[in-house]
């Protein structure tokens, strides 16, 4: 019967091996376009990055264009890159996508010609712009007191072109150059030469501000529309595709039915004929055979004897186990060939297939015994017996099987190994490199030992596992490991912790040392390339170091303060060592960052957040507390406050910032429930993540309701990033809560993109001055005239102006003198606590 | 007038030297730096670096056997060839003043039109330019090939007969190696605030606030972007910029009316050792230099003192090579 169920085995297996060859051929053939798929997201994001280094040059006075430069060169190459792959290898057949394809060639080549005219006319703007105020101040200084009219014009014309360089507006630019022309042609006037000449040259300088800002702003709008169709481009070429995909895939369907019908007959021809087979040729004979040809291939050791327990048949396995041959074995009493003992007591353990005779029925052994074969030699074993009847139910002999334990032994370990080695390196894994940290940093508590802890983190992994696929990645992963084992000491431990990341446990060994050895590992990968398909590949890594001694508190501890100290070392530029200090800055507030996430969500169900309120004063008559700015502050397990800047950028980042919203909203609204109204105005600071879909107005709504507060009490503060990328949900959400009579304030107002435009249809009663501005006001011109013109605007839009970050009192009289209606800051009154 | 203005730029200077200490002694934050220092190493293929060397100083790659890369770029100098413009393999001189190799691999503009992004193909055009090198593909692959040690090296390295695109490559690694950090200026920025002198930290603050900023930024103090040669006013007109018959400016090669009279910002890395300076070679000493940028592209008359003290930080940007200064004749 095995021969016949083998058969029909290797038939299924056979057919199911063509089924699979052809799966695996396919494969290759989406392995194509998987990397065409993953080359164009990569092409998406460094897209994406491109437009966000872009927005970090714009309107920032000391800046670079390394970023941007980088940033276009690597969209040029990767693309250069895609397209060649492209044409050598399969690709949607379709008229419309070669279209796209060439569309998006010629897009990109159009953007990037608008980014360099951007990073031109950006810088022409600037260094145009940062010599405006001291021109002006040249000027007026050579401009006698008697000619009020030219002096106050030449003023005014200075801060509108500042004006209109910060804001962007096309309208802007062209008032202003209608009033430099009419400036000019009111020169004639003036007979003093050297007063022309002087006015002549401050409307020139005006004007390439003017214009240098308005070729920026023209380069960087065409730039955004540009910028959304090269996005649907890559966006439908991604779909033709996936679409792609879907096609192939249905074929590949239709093969697969093909195939398994085809193996279903195949399967049914066989069992016909083996059936057909058997009917005919059976034989005892050829049974009998065949049992043996079985006894024989298995992996137990078998012996059987006749009913009065003489060996009849060895196998040989059976053979090699007892160092009996089945020639000398045969006929002789099983207890000969047969000693078994118990493995503690040495004892001799009763025959089992005595017992078996005597007891009629299948015995088993205990896995204690050891069978000392013929030569001395000792296996473990685990074994049964069973008798053996003939037609009557006579018994006729016993079947003793019995197998080595200490191989499964050897499983056994092998299974152990598995569970504490990586399979791919060979190195030992995550958890057992923990284990073997605990244990050092017991001996580092008992006998006084230093061991030092590297997390090893490699560089540059990732763009070879992108780039090259998976199995190259693996073979890199291999062959680092193997250069870190030629570094590292016999008494150190290395382990592959996951992914890209390898863990270094160095024993008895000082700072200095250990430090040292990362150098190594350092020095020796700047040496390694990889080799794959022609191109050439390097990793670098980034260790982190962090000592373990007495003072080590926990295991999560020290592996923290590697990990942190290995981020840091990313930071400062990769392919280096970092020490962690405990006073480590740099560590510190990346700690912040990685653990906040549980902090944060613990702040929220044990109510750890705190609410406090900066006055904000009205200065233009007699300076009072007009209303008051809620902030978040979050109080940590020693009881300490914990500032915004510290867990909100983590919680923005793992989406938290809506909840944190509502808290805010129902714990002021609560409070103020309690408090008398004073018709001060509470403003509460919203994130672009709740600004992102409605149901945070109906929150709002809904609360407001429920403690009964009056809505003009409460005002919002947005900024002006969260509102351009959330402009339909924003305009609504102030629209609805305006119309009932809550305030609005666009926050930070001056560092965003188009102001202006936003801000003419955004029902917004405060403008808030960007903090940056209004510190540096007083020793910088252009963040003065930066201010002032803000003002100027707000003032022709009927806005109050807020202003943030007053720290003394020059710039309290400053920005009195501007007329600014509200200030806050630490000079005024500092945040105290909100009960 | 002339002194008002000097007495105005006086009292700019003394506000400024109020934020000095400040600014110097407080580590100054790299990352808000708008000039970032260069790399003090790359992580490069050293035996391309070596074989590139060799073969940028190896006259046989050019048509007549006489012209190497290094016949106009010095590397034991300042990188460049301290002509006015280049020569032709016939001893004319050509338009462009020869930018110098120094830390051309941090420049994301190649040449003076910015014609390249990236080395490869600017070394291609010129080996192969018949004014230069007048290289043939064909017969220095050949003669790379018939080189023992040549084919040893190239096999080794590429493990394939020798191709075009290695041998650009192997030139393009070296001039990657070809970076020039621990300038004083250098480092300054990273905290060391002896390393440059009060004269050379008021020359940078100048430099921050009258604008040059805007353009030399980021790791090589320029070569990473476009601007017209000449905002305020043309320089052509009031200068001694000779009127050459071909238009040298990127219009040349993008034939867009708005790239006429714009050429790529220079690095200014090393600057002091460059010389003479622009694309035409036309200023003679690096204060006319400073002097005509700070007219014709800020559209300020410079007193004597700032100029001399731009000058002189602009001095604190040379960097080392092989443990010299660039441009160091010892």
């Amino acid at each position: 019967m095995n021969r016949r169920l083998f058969a029909i085995i290797s038939g299924i297996l056979l057919l199911f091996n063509g089924l699979l060859l052809f799966l695996i051929e396919s494969d290759d053939f989406s392995q194509v376009r998987h990397r065409h798929i993953t080359g164009l997201s990569q092409l998406v994001i460094i897209h994406e990055s491109l437009a966000e280094s872009i927005l970090q040059v714009n309107n920032r006075a000391y800046t670079h264009y390394d970023k941007v430069s980088e940033t276009s060169r690597q969209l040029r190459e990767k693309h250069a890159q895609l397209l060649a792959d492209m044409k050598s290898n399969v690709t949607p057949n379709t008229e419309p996508f070669y279209q796209r394809l060439s569309s998006l060639t010629s897009l990109l080549k159009k953007e990037l010609e608008l980014v360099e005219d951007f990073k031109t006319h950006n810088a022409i703007a600037h260094n145009a712009i940062i010599y405006l105020p001291r021109i002006t101040e040249i000027s007026l200084a050579n401009i006698p007191a008697s000619m009020g009219y030219e002096r106050q014009v030449l003023n005014k014309l200075n801060t509108q072109t500042i004006h209109a360089h910060v804001l962007k507006a096309n309208d802007q630019y062209a008032h202003v150059s209608s009033l430099l022309t009419d400036f000019e042609n009111s020169l004639e006037s003036i007979n003093d030469e050297a007063i022309k000449e002087q006015i002549i040259k401050f409307c020139a300088h005006n004007r390439v501000v003017l214009e240098a800002s308005r070729l920026a702003l023209s380069a960087l709008t065409s730039y955004e529309r540009i910028e959304d169709e090269i996005d649907d481009i890559l966006e439908e070429i991604l779909s033709d595709y996936s679409n792609y995909n879907q096609g192939t895939h249905e074929t590949l369907e239709s093969y697969k039915n093909v195939l398994a019908w085809f193996t279903i007959l195949a399967m049914a021809i066989i069992i016909l004929v083996l059936y057909r087979n058997t009917k005919a040729h059976e034989t005892l004979e050829k049974e009998k055979e065949r049992a043996q040809v079985t006894l024989q291939s298995i992996g137990d050791g078998v012996i059987t004897t006749d009913k009065n327990g003489d060996v009849t048949y060895l196998n040989p396995v059976a053979e090699r186990l007892t160092g009996w041959t089945i020639v000398d074995a045969i006929n002789r009493p099983l207890s000969e060939i047969f000693r078994i003992v118990h493995e503690v007591s040495r004892k001799t353990i009763a025959n089992p297939v005595e017992r078996c005779l005597e007891n009629d029925t299948v015995i088993h052994l205990s896995s204690h015994s050891i069978l000392i074969s013929r030569d001395g030699k000792e296996v473990a074993i685990e074994d049964s017996a069973a008798p053996i009847r003939d037609n009557e139910g006579k018994i006729i002999g016993v079947v003793l099987v019995f197998h080595d334990i200490s191989e499964q032994n050897i499983l056994k370990q092998e299974l152990s190994w598995q569970a504490t080695h990586d399979a791919l390196t060979g190195l030992i894994n995550r958890f057992e490199f923990e284990r073997r940290v605990e244990h050092a940093m017991t001996t580092s508590r008992t006998d006084g030992r230093n061991h030092g802890l590297l997390y090893i983190d490699l560089d540059q992994f990732k763009v070879v596992n992108d780039t090259a696929g998976h199995i190259a990645g693996d073979k890199v992963l291999r062959q680092v490991a193997g250069i870190f084992n030629n570094i590292v000491r016999d008494t150190d431990t290395l382990a592959r912790m996951g992914g890209d990341e390898f863990g270094l446990l160095l024993q008895d060994c000082p700072a200095e040392k250990a430090l040292e050895i990362a150098n190594q590992i350092i020095s020796a990968l700047s040496d390694y390339r990889f080799w794959w398909e022609d191109r050439e590949y390097k990793v670098g890594a980034s260790i982190g170091l962090a000592t373990i001694d007495h003072s080590s508190e926990s295991l999560q501890q020290v592996f923290s303060a590697a990990d942190l100290a290995c981020y840091a070392a990313k930071d400062a530029g990769r392919n280096r060592a970092h020490q962690y200090h405990d006073s480590d800055e740099h560590t510190i507030n990346h700690r912040s960052k990685m653990e906040q996430v549980s902090v944060i969500r613990n702040a929220l169900t044990n109510n750890l957040f705190v609410l406090f309120a900066q006055p904000v004063f009205s200065i233009t008559g007699e300076q009072v507390t007009a209303g008051y700015e809620i902030l978040i502050r979050m109080r940590d397990h020693d009881g300490n406050m914990v500032l915004p800047h510290q867990f909100l950028p983590a919680a923005e980042h793992f989406d938290m910032m809506g909840e944190i919203d509502r808290w805010v909203v129902d714990n002021t609204f609560k409070t103020l429930k309690e408090k008398a109204s004073t018709g001060a105005h509470y403003f509460i600071n919203l994130s672009g993540q709740s600004l992102g879909n409605n149901e945070l107005l109906h929150y709002i709504k809904q609360k407001l309701l429920e403690y009964q507060l009056d809505p003009s009490e409460i005002g919002f503060e947005i900024t002006e990033t969260a509102i351009v990328s959330n402009y339909m949900n924003a305009q609504r959400m102030i629209e609805e809560l305006a119309k009932i009579g809550c305030h609005f304030a666009l926050d930070d107002f001056g560092t965003g993109l188009s102001s202006y435009a936003y801000l003419r249809h955004l029902r917004v009663d405060h403008l808030k001055i960007d903090g940056s501005f209004v510190r540096e006001m007083t020793k910088d011109p252009v963040s003065n005239a930066i201010v002032r013109s803000i003002c100027e605007l707000a003032r022709s839009l009927e806005i109050k102006t807020i202003t943030e970050m007053v720290e003394d009192r020059e710039t309290l009289q400053a920005l009195k003198a501007i007329g600014v209606d509200y200030a806050q800051g630490h000079y005024l009154a500092k945040p105290s606590e909100f009960t | 007038m002339a002194s008002m203005l000097r007495n105005l730029a006086l009292v700019f200077i003394t506000l400024l030297a109020g934020h000095l200490p400040a600014a110097a002694e407080q580590q100054l934050n790299l990352k808000d730096s708008p000039i970032l220092p260069v790399p003090e190493r790359l992580q490069l293929d050293d035996r391309k670096v070596d074989l590139g060397e060799k073969l940028f100083h190896e006259p046989r790659l050019s048509g007549y056997g006489t012209m190497a890369c290094s016949s106009c770029h010095f590397i034991n100098r300042s990188g460049d060839d301290e002509r006015i413009t280049s020569i032709t393999n016939t001893g004319e001189p050509d338009v462009f003043n020869t930018p110098t190799v120094f830390n051309v691999g941090l420049s994301h503009h190649i040449s003076w039109q910015g014609k390249f992004t990236r080395l490869e193909p600017q070394i291609e055009s010129a080996l192969t330019n018949p004014k230069h090198m007048a290289a043939d593909w064909e017969k220095l692959l050949d003669f790379l090939q018939n080189e023992p040690e040549y084919s040893r090296r190239f096999a080794k390295i590429y493990q394939s007969s020798i191709k075009r695109e290695n041998v650009l490559d192997s030139i393009a690694e070296y001039e990657r190696s070809l970076i020039t950090p621990n300038a004083p200026f250098d480092r300054w920025l990273k905290g060391d605030n002896s390393a440059i002198d009060q004269q050379a930290k008021e020359g940078y603050l100048l430099f921050r606030e009258i604008g040059c900023i805007a353009c030399h930024q980021g790791v090589n103090v320029g070569g990473n972007l476009f601007a017209p040669h000449g905002v305020f006013g043309d320089p052509h007109e009031d200068h001694h910029h000779q009127s050459s018959k071909e238009d040298l400016s990127r219009y040349s090669i993008t034939g867009r009316e708005k790239d006429k009279r714009v050429f790529r910002v220079p690095s200014l890395r090393n600057v002091a050792e460059t010389g003479p300076w622009f694309h035409d070679g036309s200023a003679e000493q690096l204060s006319d230099a400073v002097l005509e940028m700070a007219q014709h592209q800020l559209g300020i008359k410079l007193p004597d003192d700032d100029v001399a003290k731009i000058t002189h930080f602009l001095e604190s940007l040379t960097g080392i090579y092989r443990g010299k200064p660039v441009g160091d004749p010892k």
